[in-house]
């Protein structure tokens, strides 16, 4: 399929000819950003991370995990500290706790790798390195027959240039 | 915040609603005739029930106060509304001195534990002088504060009622002109936030060294004045959140209270709930460590002894049926200890596993409930707090018609001196434009 790609300045434009692009069907699109912007993200994807999910399945493997490393470690080599029970809910809080936070922050981190396809090493056929300076750069698949109105649509909203790449 | 979006914060006067003036003045008639009724038939009662609402809702407009001054010290751009909310709360701080000096009438029902046979070594501390002149330097230091952050946050919306005349003109003497207001106030509330929010964790703990954990004189703990004062800016955060919510569809209101607000005061719920959480177990897990009668005391007579002495953990067997939820119940037969469950759940447990999602924080339905849950919880908390120390073994004596009484009046009085304060008094300005 042609893939066109439209250059941009400013932010705005690039998430309103998105959300203008996902709402006449074109949803193959890939926005190059050179820093983050919260509108374009919206118009991309408005949907909530997924990256979420894998914090929560981290967390609460955490907290079982922590409970039961030191409850089958006590049990299994039990010695009296204290005068307290082997197996002793309240100081084990402590680390099931702590390997809550440690599996939730691992988890999130290899959920933002999963997530977002990184590391990314081959770059995709629209990418230029001015998208890493200054420029914002819109990469959009359209049927043959959609290349003109894509085209257009996109120098209606602001792009300062359109390029065929593939097709 | 930009210049050009302060300029729009004007005051605006209006009335009371009629319907809400008239439920708070009943409530508040209520709530003097039980204590009226009670201070002929049971004293002792009706003085702690006083003692307990009277610092419940004492701490939270302090810490109304506080959450203002914490918007103001670290410049936050969100909160819009929500600042002047918890400004409202704090109208009540100020009060709290008065609500003191009657509470201290009552002391000989208040202090009993302590007041004429304080334990060995602690008379220069627990004597009812050095309480009443700290306590009340403590307070009065608080309300000027308070007072004079208050003024200087909402005098520069007050330019275009100067001409009204009366305390309109009186509290805009001098006036140098919008913009000059804007900044001169804005520097004083910024050289009064750190100071007040200083004042506010040191008062408050000292208040809750003396007016709380000396009612039980043999016990003490360092942390608890931080842990007792942190739950008075929790719920003071809930309180704001409640009333954020609530305000949603009120004129001038529309289109301020925002789902990204709701987001914000919802995670700082969120958040600040752990943290409370961990100041209670941080103080509980040495103390269950060393277990020493004389500092176990005050959880066994909140917690009741299961929580102090383990008996499981021999093997798993053992382990599964000391900590499966039947035989946990079962347990809990110790006075006071449900109800201190129950605290856990309202001020933890509920806004934890409801607030974790990033939607009920959204949902105006849901925030509120959460917080209306915490404020509840946070008024058993101080009734848990206090009662166990003074009534050892009866485990509803926080409960009857004159603590309730005295409860529903002070909710009354509170929430008629908040909309005296913004709506009467022209704090709650017209919002600003800003997400």
């Amino acid at each position: 399929m042609p893939t066109l790609v439209g250059v941009f300045d400013r932010p705005g434009d690039v998430a309103e000819t998105v959300t203008r692009l996902k709402g006449r069907g074109f949803t193959k699109l890939e926005v190059y950003s050179p820093a983050p912007f919260e509108e374009i993200d919206d118009a991309v994807d408005p949907k909530p991370s997924k990256v979420r999910i894998f914090t929560l399945v981290g967390g609460l493997l955490g907290v079982v995990a922590g409970y039961a490393m030191t409850i089958w470690m006590s049990l299994d080599w039990p010695i009296v500290i204290g005068g307290k029970p082997f197996a002793s809910i309240p100081p084990y809080t402590v680390i099931a706790f702590e390997v809550t936070i440690l599996f939730g922050g691992i988890f999130t981190l290899l959920g933002l790798l999963a997530v977002g396809g990184l590391p990314s090493i081959k770059l995709g056929a629209g990418y230029s390195a001015r998208f890493s300076a200054e420029e914002f750069g819109l990469v959009v698949e359209v049927p043959e027959r959609d290349v003109a109105e894509v085209d257009g649509l996109l120098r209606a909203h602001s792009a300062k240039e359109v390029s065929l790449v593939a097709s | 915040m930009s210049s050009a979006v302060v300029a729009a914060e004007q005051a605006s006067p209006r009335a009371i609603p009629t319907p809400l003036l008239g439920a708070c003045l009943a409530l508040i008639a209520i709530g003097v005739i039980a204590f009226l009724a009670g201070l002929s038939t049971d004293p002792a009662t009706a003085w702690r029930a006083f003692h307990v609402n009277y610092l419940y809702w004492g701490v939270l407009a302090q810490g109304g106060v506080a959450v203002a001054c914490a918007f103001v010290i670290i410049g936050a751009r969100w909160p819009g509304p929500a600042r002047r909310i918890a400004e409202g709360l704090g109208a009540w701080a100020p009060l709290t001195l008065v609500f003191f000096l009657i509470s201290f009438l009552g002391r000989e029902h208040i202090y009993s534990p302590w007041l004429h046979s304080p334990p060995p070594g602690k008379e220069v501390y627990l004597n009812a002088t050095r309480l009443f002149v700290m306590d009340v330097a403590i307070f009065a230091w608080l309300a000027l504060l308070t007072v004079a952050f208050l003024y200087y946050s909402v005098r520069p919306t007050l330019g275009a009622l100067r001409e009204r005349g009366g305390m309109f003109s009186r509290w805009t003497a001098g006036w140098r002109g919008d913009e000059a207001e804007r900044d001169l106030c804005a520097a004083r509330c910024r050289v009064l936030a750190p100071i007040i929010a200083l004042s506010f964790a040191t008062g408050w703990t000292f208040i809750a060294f003396d007016q709380v954990m000396s009612l039980t004189p043999t016990w003490y703990s360092n942390l608890f004045g931080a842990y007792f004062t942190w739950g008075g800016f929790l719920s003071a955060i809930a309180a704001t959140a409640l009333i954020l919510v609530l305000h949603r569809n009120a004129p001038g209101f529309q289109g301020e209270v925002t789902k990204s607000r709701m987001h914000d005061i919802g995670k700082m719920i969120f958040a600040f709930s752990i943290f409370w959480m961990y100041l209670f177990f941080s103080q509980y897990l040495v103390i269950w460590y060393a277990n020493m009668p004389e500092e176990t005391q005050f959880f066994e007579a909140r917690l009741g002894s299961q929580f102090m002495v383990d008996k499981a953990g021999i093997n798993l067997m053992e382990l599964a049926r000391t900590w499966d939820l039947k035989h946990f119940w079962d347990r809990i037969t110790e006075p006071y200890a449900k109800m201190t469950l129950f605290v856990w759940l309202c001020c933890w447990v509920i806004p934890f596993w409801v607030l974790l999602g990033q939607r009920p924080k959204k949902t105006p339905a849901i925030l509120g409930s959460v917080s209306l849950v915490m404020l509840f919880g946070f008024w058993l908390e101080r009734n848990v707090l206090v009662w166990p120390s003074l009534v050892p073994k009866d485990s509803f004596s926080w409960l009857g018609p004159v603590q309730i009484g005295i409860a529903g009046g002070f909710l009354g009085a509170f929430v008629l001196v908040f909309l005296l304060y913004t709506r009467v008094f022209p704090s709650l300005a017209v919002p600003s434009k800003h997400s």
